[in-house]
């Protein structure tokens, strides 16, 4: 009886970590990505909690996209103006990244712990496609990987135009923070 | 009274009121969900018109309030801790994904509700690994459960 109960037990732990072993493909439908952009006029800053991100943990290779008109202001006229003058979300109405975690090999999705690694690849907002490097955290916790990065971006970049008469209002350069919780696996 | 008195009295009323739109403008939150009035549409239905016509869909749906019945697949929590309510679709994996503005707890797999929010639309799968896209609601509330 013994025996019987010690082999059930071994077995699910196995199953246990078989299960975190394959999980090839992580991702999450409810990633989030938020800005900040601080000017002595004014602070402002948007959330936007229905992210779409996969990495592969095997290659690195790791994918975001958002609705544009997702992101979430505290005042309705900002978000007009967010979706209708500036990121034109009507018209680009996706934003996304596409790169890889060159160093993804440090990570051991099998022991608990935090992992700093870095990001590069190409960031698309407003049509316009630029490369971008951050650095990134990746948390285990479990079968649970949480990954969490901070970088900046110039509006001009993307050229998107900020009216003369709001430009002391939006600083240059905007803070972005991305945090994701990758609930769900291949 | 000379003009120059009424002048002076109406100069500083008609500024206040443009003070007053000025601002009510800059402040105002949007549109306020629950007293809204929504168009009804079941899950299965509003996933299957955005997979399959998307152009007519979003005509349809997109950035309108709608009062959408389903069965509760999956709940879980975002990065701010609201509840993410996931409502089973005809397709395999794929949700309308509503986002609560309300913290609800009973909310459990297979029960029927209602729910009311903003559709913003499809978002992104990766068909090459198999992950299809889920139809978005945001600022929902639950009408029955």
């Amino acid at each position: 009886m013994t025996n019987t109960i010690h082999t059930i037990g071994l077995l699910t732990v196995l199953l246990f970590m078989s299960a975190r072993v394959s999980a090839q493909k992580i991702y999450t439908k409810n990633g989030r990505i938020a800005f900040y952009s601080k000017t002595p006029l004014e602070d402002i800053s948007a959330d936007n909690n229905q992210v779409m991100s996969v990495i592969n943990t095997q290659t690195g290779e790791v994918q975001f996209s958002v609705l544009v008109k997702n992101f979430r202001f505290k005042k309705a006229l900002m978000e007009e103006h967010f979706n209708d003058s500036y990121l034109e979300s009507g018209k680009y109405s996706k934003a996304s990244f596409k790169g890889l975690i060159k160093d993804i090999a440090k990570v051991n999705f099998k022991v608990d712990g935090s992992y700093l690694v870095s990001v590069s690849g190409d960031l698309t907002i407003h049509g316009i496609t630029k490369p971008v490097t951050a650095p990134c955290t990746l948390t285990i916790t479990g079968d649970k990987t949480a990954g969490s990065a901070k970088f900046f971006v110039r509006p001009t970049d993307y050229n998107i135009s900020i009216p003369k008469v709001v430009r002391d209002n939006i600083a240059e350069t905007i803070e972005v923070t991305v945090n994701c919780n990758y609930d769900q696996q291949l | 009274m000379s003009k120059k008195k009424y002048l002076l009295l109406f100069v500083p009323v008609i500024m206040i009121s443009v003070a007053g739109f000025i601002y009510s403008s800059y402040t105002r939150t949007g549109v306020n969900i629950k007293k809204a009035n929504a168009e009804k549409v079941t899950a299965p239905t509003l996933y299957e018109r955005f997979s399959n016509n998307t152009s007519r869909a979003k005509s349809d749906y997109l950035h309108k309030v709608l009062e959408v019945s389903g069965t509760v697949m999956r709940t879980n929590k975002n990065q701010q801790e609201q509840t993410v309510v996931l409502l089973k679709t005809m397709t395999e994996g794929a949700a309308v994904n509503c986002t609560l503005e309300e913290k609800l707890e009973d909310l459990t797999e297979g029960k029927p509700v209602s729910i009311k929010g903003i559709c913003s639309g499809m978002g992104e799968g990766d068909l090459d690994l198999g992950i299809p896209a889920d139809v978005y609601l945001v600022r929902c509330y639950v009408i029955k459960n």
